[in-house]
Formats: C-alpha cells, structure tokens, sequence
C-alpha cells in the first residue's frame, strides 16, 4: 500500500483505482453475504439443525416435543401441577413421549393409513375438522347472521309442544273395513261433543297406542308417524282429527294441548343462529373441499358402478 | 490536507456504522435470548420473572388487542351475548387460570378443529330430536326441561314452584345426565369446561329462566381458535401472560 506525499494512504482514496481496497471490499461483502445465509439457513423452521428451539424439548428426527405438550401430559399423568413433579416423573414422561413418537414416525413408514381402519378413522376425522377450522373459529359478522336468519326464518321458533291422545280401531278387529270407519266417525263426534278419551274407547271399541305427556313436535312425530302428525299438527287444543287409515288400524287424534311454534325475533335466537350459521358453513367449506379434491384426483370406477356412483355425487 | 480530512470522514462514517450494526445486534441477542429464556421458562413460573414479565407483557397487549380484542373486547371482559368469557374474572372454564392453562386454550383452541385442543364435551340441546353429536342421549320431555330449568335456576333464587324443582333435581341427576359433566353438587368441571351452576357467573345470558331453559333446550358449544402455526410461540405465551396479568390474582399464583 503506497502513501502519498500528502501522507494519506492510497487505501482511502476513492477516486484512486486500489486492488487490496476493491478486495477487502470484495471480502467484507461475501463475508455479509455468508453470514446472513448462514443465519437464515441455520435458524429457518424446519431447518434440519443440532440446537433445540427454545419452545421444544427435544426433536426427534428433527419432529419437535413442544415444552407446553410435554407440561400438559406431564400434568395429566401425574395430576398434580408441574412443579410438584419429580425429576423422575418428568424423566418418564419424556421418555413415554419420544417412545411415541419413535412408534409414530415408525406407523408412517409402514403406512398405517393405508391400512388400519381406526387410523383412517382418526385421518378422516382430522382432516375434515382441518379444513373446516377457519369456520369453526371464525366469528361471522353481524350483518352475515342477520343474512341468514332472513333466508331461515321459519326455523327460529319456540319449540312446538303437544299433548295427544291417540285412539285407534286395531286393523285385525277391522273385519269390515267400513264399518270400523263409521264407528270411528261416530267416536270422533262423541269425543268433539265432550265425551273423555276413556268414554270413546269403550263406547266404540277403540285402543290406545301408548300413552305420552306432552311432547315436543319432533318426539310427537316420531311416535305418531308422519302421516298422522301432518294431520294433527295444526289441531287447536279439544279438536280431533279425522280418521286416518294405516297398516296398524284405523285411528283418530284427540288434541288436548298444542303449544305451536312461535316465530322468535333475530335477539332471541341469536346463539342458535351462530351454530347453525357455522354448521353450514362448515358444510359447505367441507364440499368445497371435497369438490377440489376430486377435480385433482383420478377417479375410476368399474361400469357396473359408475352409473350409481355418478348419481350419488352432490351437486355443485 | 484534504485527504486527511476525507480519511477521517471514513472513518468516522466506518465507526458509527459499525457500532449501529453492533448495536442491533447486541439489542436483537439480548431480545433473543429474553424470547428463548421466555419460552424455557415453565409458562407457570414466567409470572414471577421481573424481566420476562417486561419483555412479554407489551407483546402480549399488542398481540391481544390484534388478535383476541375482536371476540373478548379490548377490555378482556367477553360478551355474554355471544358466549364469550370474561377473562378477568376468577371463574375459568378450562382449568384453573394457571398461564400454562391459559397458553394451552390460545395453542390450541377450544373445538377448535385441532385435535390436541379441548374438545371433551359440549353441551347437549335437550329439546332436540339428537340432542348429542358423539353419541346417542335421550331426548327430555318439555316437563323435564322445565323441571331442570327450576331446578339450576333455584341455586340463584328462592322457586317460584318448590315442586318443580324438586322434579328438576331428579332429572338433572338421572335420566337428563347433566350430573355427568356438571358435577352431583352442579359445580361444574374444569378438566372439560363443565360450568359451575352455582356461582353468579353466566357464561351465556345472565341466568334468567329463559337463559337458562335456552341452553338445556338447544345446546351450547363455543370456540375459541387455534393459534399455533400462525402465532409464534413467543407470542403465544406472551398473550397468555397478558392475559393472566389482566385477571384476578389467584391462590395458585407465585406473585
């Protein structure tokens, strides 16, 4: 490196063309470069590394144990709080951890999935739950459940009580199917003038399917049958239905009490909005997930079944 | 001459951006070794580190008020309408208030789609044709609905039919199963997030009868995200000592 007369090194004269300058600052720029991809090598997640990131415990095959995992099942296991365990709790907890995800990592290579039904059960069950997350956990706007409850109105009602007595002529006493219908005409009029379920039963010879109190609308349907509920469930309290032809007989409906449905503001059901709301979002998102999945996929199925099977699909 | 004064010139420019880059690289070792002392730390014990407690807790406000503020309010003190819990309050669905409880709520959800996140029950809709998801219970009649509904409500306040109540109790402790997750004595269950029927916190409503009646008619099942992915673990922990701070003190605590 050469000085000048005027003292000052030719190192420092940036005008002044220098190789030992232009090499050191070859040097210090690679030197940089080195440093900053080494930091972004070593410290990337997922980086196959020898240090432990601080919130892990240990990694096995670089599958990390989070510290709070290990804690959690530390104090399930122990049942009490972390710092009442022993070093000797802590040592088999770890232990018992890796040991699983030794036997997990194992279940992988051997491709369980492919071949354990409760694993598949298991995967199936995470991964709808996966892809539905951000709808579980998101919070819809006012103005989105607002949306729906309009579009859903009809569901948001009190719940529909009942209370019924159901009387009915047994279908193998039923020698002449008419007159059986006459004598049920005759116990709907005596019940309509006031006569009591009992006095109509032994007057006309009827039988009583069991006897219920009062039941919501969907527990009535359930034992009444479709067919009778949809000619009961607009009956007001005293009135009785007209009688009604199934396989078991021939019956009529005595309505002692129906509590219908009453249409519930937007407020009052709020959190049953909320759920349902989510549930068909969640729906939705799981066919959505399902549909891109199949577009991405290679279905084949046998001729005697792609018929049914193309069928069965939803629609989009 | 003025060579010299251009070689001080870079030197001096050498020398101040030296001891700048020296700078951030020592505040950036110390923020990362508080941020890994913080995570190994037992989450439990963090509340009693002076130095931890001042690096976490600003990262913890500013992550909460990002993050959590929209469902718990920028006051921790949640919505009723919504189910949403009051955190500063001493009445913890999910275990007791400990940070490593509250870390673990924030990792991972509550039915939140990730199976390490709390998901042992929920609360069945009684006056539902099924009423449970996971497994088959029985419907209850609208008497035994009603019944029940006198019954937690009478915790709270003298009944208006005694009767009624007394039906309930046998309902809630036979065929409607609520002392399965609510406890015989109705005190509810932190290892599942049963709620405590006693005491005066609501979780939804405020423990009208029809509040009440709602919730045994219909079901309840909240949530709460998982953040574990999308929030680094520093962070996690930091909104959990956050929240922690804000609540009451509780006998468990170490400050």
């Amino acid at each position: 490196m050469t000085e000048s007369k005027d003292g000052v090194s030719g190192f420092f004269r940036p005008g002044e063309q220098n190789t030992p300058r232009s090499l050191t600052a070859y040097a210090v720029g690679a030197l940089t470069g080195l440093c900053i991809a080494g930091y972004g090598l070593f410290t990337a997640a997922g980086t196959s590394t020898g240090a432990i990131p601080p919130e892990d415990l240990a990694l096995v095959n670089q599958r990390p144990i989070l510290r709070s995992d290990f804690v959690n099942q530390l104090e399930s296991e122990t049942g009490v709080s972390f710092g009442q365990t022993s070093a000797s709790d802590r040592a088999h907890v770890l232990e018992e951890m890796i040991r699983e995800e030794l036997l997990v990592q194992r279940g992988l290579e051997l491709d369980f999935a492919e071949t354990d039904q409760t694993t598949r059960n298991a995967l199936v069950s995470s991964v709808s739950q996966q892809a539905t997350v951000q709808v579980t956990t998101s919070e819809p706007t006012e103005a989105q459940l607002r949306a729906f409850y309009d579009r859903h109105k009809d569901k948001y009602t009190t719940d529909g009580v009942m209370a019924v007595r159901n009387l009915f002529a047994p279908a193998e006493l039923n020698a002449a199917p008419l007159v059986a219908a006459s004598r049920l005409d005759a116990a709907r009029a005596a019940l309509l003038a006031g006569a009591s379920a009992e006095e109509a039963m032994s007057r006309f010879a009827l039988r009583e399917a069991q006897r219920y109190d009062e039941d919501y609308y969907f527990a009535a349907k359930y034992r009444l049958g479709d067919a009778l509920f949809d000619k009961v469930r607009d009956l007001n309290d005293g009135e009785v239905s007209p009688p009604v032809a199934l396989p078991d007989g021939i019956h009529i409906v005595l309505m002692v009490k129906n509590h219908k449905p009453v249409a519930l503001g937007f407020e009052a059901s709020r959190a049953q909005i909320f759920s349902d709301y989510k549930a068909a979002a969640q729906e939705d998102t799981l066919n959505s997930t399902l549909a891109f999945l199949r577009k991405r996929s290679t279905i084949r199925i046998a001729d005697d079944y792609a018929h049914l099977y193309h069928s069965a699909l939803p629609t989009p | 001459m003025k060579w010299k004064l251009r070689r001080r010139t870079y030197v001096m420019a050498a020398v101040v951006a030296l001891g700048a880059c020296l700078t951030a690289a020592i505040v950036a070792m110390r923020d990362e070794g508080l941020r890994a002392t913080l995570l190994r730390t037992q989450a439990d014990d963090v509340a009693s580190n002076a130095a931890l407690l001042r690096y976490a807790l600003p990262r913890g406000a500013q992550a909460y008020a990002q993050h959590c503020s929209s469902c718990h309010g920028a006051q921790l003190t949640g919505d009723p309408a919504r189910g949403i819990p009051d955190l500063t309050d001493a009445d913890w669905l999910y275990g007791s208030g400990r940070v490593s409880e509250i870390e673990r709520v924030i990792l991972y959800g509550i039915r939140s789609g990730n199976p390490k996140g709390w998901d042992l029950a929920s609360m069945p809709g009684f006056a539902t044709a099924h009423p449970y998801a996971a497994y088959a219970i029985q419907p209850l009649s609208p008497r035994d609905v009603s019944d029940v509904t006198a019954y937690v409500a009478a915790f709270h306040q003298a009944p208006r039919d005694p009767a009624a109540a007394q039906r309930g109790a046998v309902v809630f402790h036979k065929n409607g199963l609520c002392f399965d997750c609510h406890g015989g004595d109705a005190r509810g269950d932190p290892a599942i997030g049963a709620p405590d029927l006693t005491d005066s916190v609501w979780l939804y409503g405020h423990g009208s009868m029809d509040d009440i009646q709602r919730a045994v008619s219909h079901g309840l099942a909240g949530t709460c995200p998982t953040w574990i992915g999308r929030l680094d673990f520093a962070t996690i922990r930091s909104i959990a000592l956050y929240v922690h701070a804000r609540g009451p003190r509780i006998a468990h605590d170490r400050i």
